[in-house]
């Protein structure tokens, strides 16, 4: 016991979660769970993405369902046109995805705040409809479908890994999201990370310390849309299909929304963002007539009650726990942070 | 402080009251999502009970037609739970909504199969969704009885796949054939969908209309959903076409035919398949839809056994009797004759489905190699408020 507080809570948390990753296959055998886990590991590299842009640097954007679309249709036009293998479109469309995000980022982040949003939002809109009526390349309406699944891994005739059943993606989706933390982390805690919180507490302040706002800002949107990439190029070889729905405003906002109820700046809120909402519109399925207005209404409360979102009430809980075992010491964590509270 | 911690409190509670709720939503919801028969489902236990899927959309601007299914299907399980089940289980619809979109309709076939545990879909009323969620179906084996007129679904290799409706190949040459013949048109312009059952459709009218006489002058696409086609219908009124063929669901070929008018373009209107044969064509479209034509599989005032035991049912049951429920109810009887001669496999149900011979509301009920129902279509044509059939 006294090893393990020695350890630290945090630690012990990434072990167990490691654990629960290593043997969720073994635990769960139903195709469904595990076609609903594999999304959600989708939407964890996606809530990543945009939280690097929301939490760590302020700065709103509501077209990243745009960029989403711009790396699967890429991978799907690739993979059903030019017969590229998978490990060949994920990297073209990680690097189309992130040219388009740079330009959007360059025009987009001279704007600020609303501005920004308003410009993302009708960036957003126009990829949705260059899908939707594009149809000679994207198909239009119906989309792209066939697409191929990545291709076996052979490694000489001891290891034969074909992808034909959900859970065969997991393991690849799993490497994908731990490798987006890993450089989350990376990004977040460098200088560039750094000065990125800096803009996103005071902007003028940031400018003022001689950080190059403008710059980092675009090159943190153009990081963000190289998530979008690799996720929107997971979806496509998983999916088999990519229609123009999926990517319209709804998944903007669904997307931001998961940063928000996971709570903005931290990698577990994503996590549990993208999980929680997930799950919930999953699980409303067998009430379709109801399904948008519940899953609406538990946005809107939690956004009401618990604006700063999951990681933001266990951020308040811890506060007040170590505050009531400290009472009589000094406390030194009383100084008054702005922005947000927890990093 | 402490009113503040109080509040948390408050929050917290609503909070969790609120997970706690969903939770018992969802839970009741599975349990009884063939809503309408509670009485009949004693539920739980799978071996009393055979599970139908249903993918159609129930939401969206296509929801109509999801709910004409569902109620179709809806009074065949009635009918049938009544009488007895299928070799004494009762059959139980779950409902999934595809939203008629493409990732919708995987996921929610998805859902059905490897969750509910279905043992059929019936559905995809949207050509497009089904064509991606066959795929899932086919990969389980388990019958997908679906509801699209594209004549790409009968070159799917899929044994497991099988259409309740004709295939578009056989209801575009006969409306073709009608309008060049009766009406004599030569110059057509089509207006289609630009989806795949518009697209397909396009493609055999093409093809059927050059041993007709008839020419193709122009085509123009809109999207599922559009709410103006002002510019399609000026360039349409321009060429002067002698008929506009109209690949669309009911609200586009209302509006088309309102707009058209306003537009001043008055020319004969028509369609390849029945999906506008419904009492909503005449509610939004009013007179502007007078005079318009279209194949047809099944004429809902014949004088049939089958047909006046199916109305009977509809009022009983306080059901609107449209095209759609018909042909849906007709695809439910004949599933569950299947599930009797098969049973527990779902291969020997498939080749049960496979050569049934019926007669169903709508007309005979087989399926040919491909899984398609084939036999010729009726014309039909709106004239004051109502669908007459204009040539047998």
């Amino acid at each position: 016991m006294k090893k393990m507080k020695e350890l630290g809570y945090s630690k012990m948390g990434l072990i167990i979660g490691g654990i629960v990753l290593f043997f969720l296959p073994f635990l769960i055998t139903n195709p469904y769970f595990i076609y609903v886990v594999n999304l959600i590991l989708i939407y964890i590299i996606l809530t990543l993405g945009l939280d690097l842009l929301v939490g760590y640097t302020g700065q709103v954007s509501l077209g990243h369902a745009g960029l989403f679309g711009i790396g699967a249709y890429s991978t799907a036009l690739f993979s059903t046109k030019l017969d590229y293998s998978f490990w060949v479109t994920l990297p073209l469309a990680t690097i189309i995805t992130t040219m388009i995000g740079f330009v959007v980022g360059f025009i987009g982040l001279k704007l600020v705040e609303e501005y920004l949003v308003m410009a993302t939002l009708a960036f957003g809109t126009i990829l949705w409809l260059v899908f939707l009526n594009w149809s000679d390349l994207t198909g239009g309406p119906m989309g792209v479908s066939a697409i191929p699944a990545p291709p076996t891994i052979r490694i000489g005739s001891i290891l034969e890994y074909g992808f034909n059943k959900y859970i065969d993606y997991y393991p690849l989706f799993v490497a994908f999201v731990l490798l987006s933390i890993f450089v989350t982390r990376l990004i977040i805690r460098s200088g560039f990370g750094r000065a990125c919180t800096a803009i996103r507490d005071d902007e003028l302040a940031a400018q003022a310390m001689g950080i190059p706002v403008f710059k980092t800002k675009v090159v943190m949107f153009t990081i963000s849309s190289a998530y979008c990439g690799v996720a929107g190029a997971l979806y496509a070889h998983f999916l088999h299909v990519v229609s123009p729905e999926t990517f319209a405003f709804a998944m903007s906002v669904t997307i931001l929304t998961m940063v928000m109820i996971g709570g903005q700046g931290s990698i577990i809120g994503a996590i549990l963002g993208a999980t929680l909402l997930t799950v919930t519109s999953e699980a409303l399925r067998s009430t379709p007539e109801l399904r948008m207005m519940i899953y609406g209404l538990l946005i809107i409360l939690v956004m009401m009650f618990f604006p700063r979102g999951i990681m933001g009430l266990m951020h308040l809980f811890k506060e007040k726990f170590i505050k009531n075992k400290t009472v009589n010491t000094v406390v030194n964590s009383e100084v008054k942070k702005e922005g947000l509270r927890y990093e | 402080m402490k009113r503040k911690r109080i509040g948390k409190l408050v929050n917290f509670i609503v909070f969790f009251s609120l997970v706690i709720f969903l939770v018992a939503c969802s839970n009741v919801d599975s349990k009884t999502s063939s809503d309408h028969d509670d009485k009949s489902t004693e539920s739980s236990g799978d071996s009393d009970v055979i599970k139908i899927g249903l993918q159609a959309p129930m939401t969206g601007d296509n929801a109509q037609y999801g709910e004409e299914m569902r109620n179709g299907i809806e009074l065949a399980f009635t009918k049938i739970n009544h009488d007895g089940g299928v070799n004494g289980k009762k059959l139980e619809l779950v409902v999934g909504d595809d939203k008629a979109t493409t990732s919708e309709a995987v996921a929610v076939v998805n859902k059905m199969i490897n969750n509910d545990g279905v043992r059929a879909i019936m559905g995809g009323y949207n050509s497009s969704p089904t064509i991606a969620a066959q795929e899932v179906s086919g990969q389980a084996e388990v019958i997908h009885l679906h509801m699209g007129a594209s004549p790409e679904l009968s070159t799917i290799e899929n044994d497991y796949l099988f259409r309740n409706l004709l295939t578009g190949s056989t209801y575009v040459p006969a409306v073709l054939e009608y309008m060049a013949k009766e009406e004599g048109i030569e110059k057509v312009v089509s207006l289609y969908e630009n989806t795949d059952y518009g697209v397909t459709m396009h493609k055999a009218a093409e093809e059927a209309a050059g041993s007709l006489g008839v020419e193709f002058i122009t085509n123009e696409t809109y999207n599922p959903g559009d709410k103006n086609f002002s510019s399609q219908l000026t360039k349409i009124k321009n060429l002067d076409p002698d008929a506009v063929m109209i690949v669309g669901l009911y609200n586009e070929v209302a509006l088309i035919s309102q707009q058209a008018k306003q537009a001043g373009l008055d020319v004969q209107f028509f369609s390849p398949d029945d999906s506008m044969y419904s009492e909503q064509l005449l509610l939004l479209g009013g007179d502007t839809v007078e005079g318009h034509i279209f194949a047809s599989m099944l004429n809902l005032e014949m004088e049939s056994e089958e047909m006046n035991e199916f109305k009977k049912l509809a009022e009983e049951n306080n059901v609107p009797v449209e095209a759609l429920t018909a042909i849906a109810y007709d695809g439910a009887i004949a599933l569950a004759k299947a599930f009797e001669e098969g049973g527990d496999s779902n291969e020997a149900v498939r080749d049960a489905l496979a050569t049934i011979d019926l007669t169903g509301v709508t007309g005979p009920i087989k399926f040919d190699e491909n899984g398609d129902r084939s036999y010729p279509p009726l014309i039909m044509q709106v004239q004051d408020d109502e669908f007459i059939v204009i040539q047998n």
